[in-house]
């Protein structure tokens, strides 16, 4: 579903990544660690065409991402605020994102209720801007906008961070339900290690721009990832 | 302890947007700042001459320290608008082991330094030197400014004072405008004698030096009032300034619906308008310069003059395409990677953007329309300026939008704020006025400014009616140059 091929991303003189070849297959849930500055950020960047890269492609299905657009009305992303429209109320900005990708008033009012208890009362109905909310809650409405044109594939970049212990373990729920579906292909990176070996099947270390391991997720992956990381 | 908050506050004006842009943009922003300071320094040292033109049978001095009351009255209503709280630059050292004391006494104490606290002196500086000197001693002026200096700061830690006690709403600062005009008024006609105590308090002032106390009292007075309240209110929530929360308005334009995405992506930026004091009041100022119209129409001179007449007719029109065309991407830095990575197509945003802009101007351009009462010429005029500036300055605009666009902060105030302005903002002053005075400079010459207005015309017109072929180029031109202006507008 998404294959990267000789991906290079130079900063200054600094390589922020460099990938040979990745292929993530679809359906597959992919799980991406690493420490600061090891270059998640920018690989889901270059995943989604917001940076150039010095070399190398990135293919979403049959298309170059970036020479098509047909991928953005399948993907559903969301990396940090800069996703979020804040000066919007949250009902204003998912009738905005549904409406850029064909959704009805039927799908929307069906969207809301599947994510009620995601939200937990805290979203809807508040008459709030997005940018008075909290960082968690801001969080929530920017994971639920990626979802809700149930896009086949699925980028997150550390959904886990600043979410309330009751929301991280609806999300985890959430997300290990559509890993089982076998419907959507999900890329989520993480700093923490026990919620990213439940949801993926596929875990990658990156470090300093380069995958170091790449592993099917079993029994005793995770004290392997806290192994690496102990160092 | 002291030393480490000044420093800190001198890196942080420093390193403040203002002070990181490129040469250009502070060039030309200090030109401006040069260009308004030489005004008001030409006002103070002229204002001897005025004064007695207007009043020949009194002492310049006597008239001038009578209006210091009025000085001082608009000074607080521009600081009520525009002066800003510097309360929340001290959260990170609350928690910190620092004395109350010292971070209160450390933020009054900041306040002094305000463009509000110098600009006065260009107008007073010269007129102490030139006619106080004449006939007071050097140590009588320096205490006579002194004294100014007192109030000017005592209306600074004033207005710190209401902010923190009045919610800050525009319609104080409307009240307080309308109190002053009555004042005024009453004052005109000898009800009360504001102007003959102002007058006589500042003439005392140079006559008995040391009535320099009372100003001085005045200012303690101010500054223990704001110390004891700040030492017992040092929450963060506490002394911010009130906001109201004001219920939030709904619009739907029915039409803006039928136009499916390009509506859409309309109708956010409307919001994005709406909600934000800073592109608000950028759309605000285009509605401000229409007093040009009353300015340049009612004077024979001007009204005669065609080139003028154009110059006028391409700034009413222009404006508003300027204006908010300036930053036209800046405004969605906040979000730009939304609009990149959801299904919104670049062209359509394109289109949305320069439906906008020549929205804005078509706007204006009714408005001008009564203007015709000082003559059809002038309805013509607009006319051909307005079809000019949608089918040519809109594209220009995109262009200067699209050229190394910076991010915007749009939660911040508006006033002062040149945070994403660069140096392109001012240049595209010179191709907007110039190019269509060179287009008519023939007809002037030659004495058929009408076919240079139809020429005028018919070059917007075909801008106008070309603008899918234009868009489409904008738009490719904007696909390329995506991934420099989205990280730009990212913070990390």
């Amino acid at each position: 579903m998404i294959e990267a091929r000789d991906l290079i991303k130079v900063y200054g003189d600094v390589t922020a990544v460099y990938i040979p070849h990745i292929k993530i297959e679809k359906g597959e849930s992919f799980g991406l660690v690493g420490n600061n500055g090891a270059g998640k950020t920018t690989l889901f960047r270059l995943i989604l065409d917001l940076i150039r890269p010095e070399g190398g492609f990135v293919m979403s299905g049959e298309h170059y991402v970036m020479q098509n657009d047909d991928w953005k009305k399948y993907t559903g992303s969301y990396l940090d605020e800069g996703f979020l429209i804040d000066f919007l109320t949250p009902e204003e900005y998912f009738e905005f994102i549904g409406n850029v990708h064909g959704l009805t008033d039927g799908d929307l009012a069906d969207f809301y209720a599947e994510f009620d208890e995601f939200f937990d009362g805290e979203i809807l109905g508040k008459e709030k801007l997005i940018r008075e909310l909290s960082k968690g809650n801001q969080k929530k409405i920017g994971i639920a906008a990626a979802l809700m044109q149930k896009p086949e594939v699925l980028v997150l970049d550390e959904p886990f961070a600043s979410l309330d212990p009751t929301t991280q373990i609806r999300l985890k729920n959430l997300l290990g339900k559509l890993r089982d579906d076998k419907e959507i292909t999900m890329l989520i990176s993480s700093h923490d290690l026990n919620h990213v070996t439940e949801v993926c099947e596929r875990i990658v270390i990156l470090e300093k721009g380069l995958i170091v391991h790449d592993l099917k997720t079993s029994g005793d992956t995770l004290r392997k990832l806290e192994e690496y990381f102990r160092r | 302890m002291i030393k480490y908050l000044l420093l800190q506050q001198f890196k942080e004006t420093t390193r403040s947007p203002l002070f990181q842009k490129k040469v250009g943009a502070n060039i030309a922003i200090s030109l401006l700042i040069l260009y308004f300071a030489v005004n008001l320094m030409a006002l103070g040292f002229f204002i001897d001459i005025l004064i007695i033109k207007k009043f020949p049978y009194e002492s310049p001095i006597l008239v001038f320290n009578g209006f210091i009351i009025y000085y001082l009255m608009i000074d607080l209503l521009m600081r009520f608008m525009l002066q800003s709280s510097p309360v929340l630059s001290i959260e990170p050292y609350l928690h910190l082991p620092i004395k109350k004391s010292k971070i209160i006494n450390f933020l009054l104490s900041k306040s002094v330094f305000s463009f509000f606290n110098i600009l006065p002196f260009l107008i007073f500086v010269p007129f102490a030197i030139k006619a106080i000197s004449l006939q007071y001693s050097t140590f009588a002026v320096m205490i006579w400014l002194a004294s100014i200096l007192f109030v000017i700061m005592g209306n600074s830690l004033a207005t710190f004072y209401l902010k923190k006690q009045i919610v800050d709403n525009p319609r104080i600062v409307m009240i307080f405008g309308l109190v002053l005009g009555i004042v005024s008024l009453l004052d005109y006609y000898n009800v009360i004698l504001l102007t003959s105590y102002s007058s006589a308090i500042f003439q005392s002032i140079l006559g008995h030096n040391y009535l320099i106390v009372l100003p001085a009292i005045f200012v303690g007075a101010l500054y223990y009032l704001n110390y004891r309240f700040l030492h017992n209110n040092t929450y963060l929530q506490e002394i911010s300034t009130k906001k109201q929360g004001k219920p939030l308005t709904k619009v739907n334009l029915p039409i803006l619906e039928k136009m499916e995405e390009v509506g859409q992506l309309i109708a956010l930026e409307l919001r994005l308008i709406w909600r934000n004091k800073r592109p608000r009041s950028a759309v605000l100022l285009s509605l401000i310069i229409l007093i040009y119209g009353p300015i340049f129409y009612p004077q024979k001179v001007y009204i005669e003059s065609f080139g003028i007449l154009i110059f006028v007719g391409i700034m009413l029109t222009g404006m508003p395409i300027v204006q908010y065309g300036g930053l036209l991407f800046s405004w969605n830095s906040g979000f730009f990677d939304s609009l990149l990575t959801n299904n919104i197509s670049i062209e359509k945003y394109m289109k949305s953007k320069f439906y906008l802009l020549i929205t804005f101007s078509f706007i204006i351009f009714i408005l001008t329309t009564p203007f015709v009462y000082f003559g059809i010429e002038i309805l013509y005029i607009n006319l051909a300026t307005f079809l000019f500036n949608i089918g040519t300055t809109s594209y220009l605009m995109i262009i200067v939008g699209m050229s190394k666009p910076k991010r915007i902060d749009l939660s911040r105030k508006a006033s002062f704020n040149y945070e994403g302005v660069s140096a392109a903002n001012f240049l595209v002053f010179i191709p907007l006025l110039l190019i269509p005075q060179a287009i008519m400079a023939p007809f002037y010459i030659f004495g058929n400014e009408y076919t240079g207005l139809a020429i005028l015309a018919a070059i917007g017109l075909a801008g106008l009616l070309s603008n899918t072929f234009w868009l489409k180029l904008l738009a490719k031109k904007m696909l390329y140059r995506k991934y420099e202006i989205a990280d730009g507008f990212r913070i990390s």
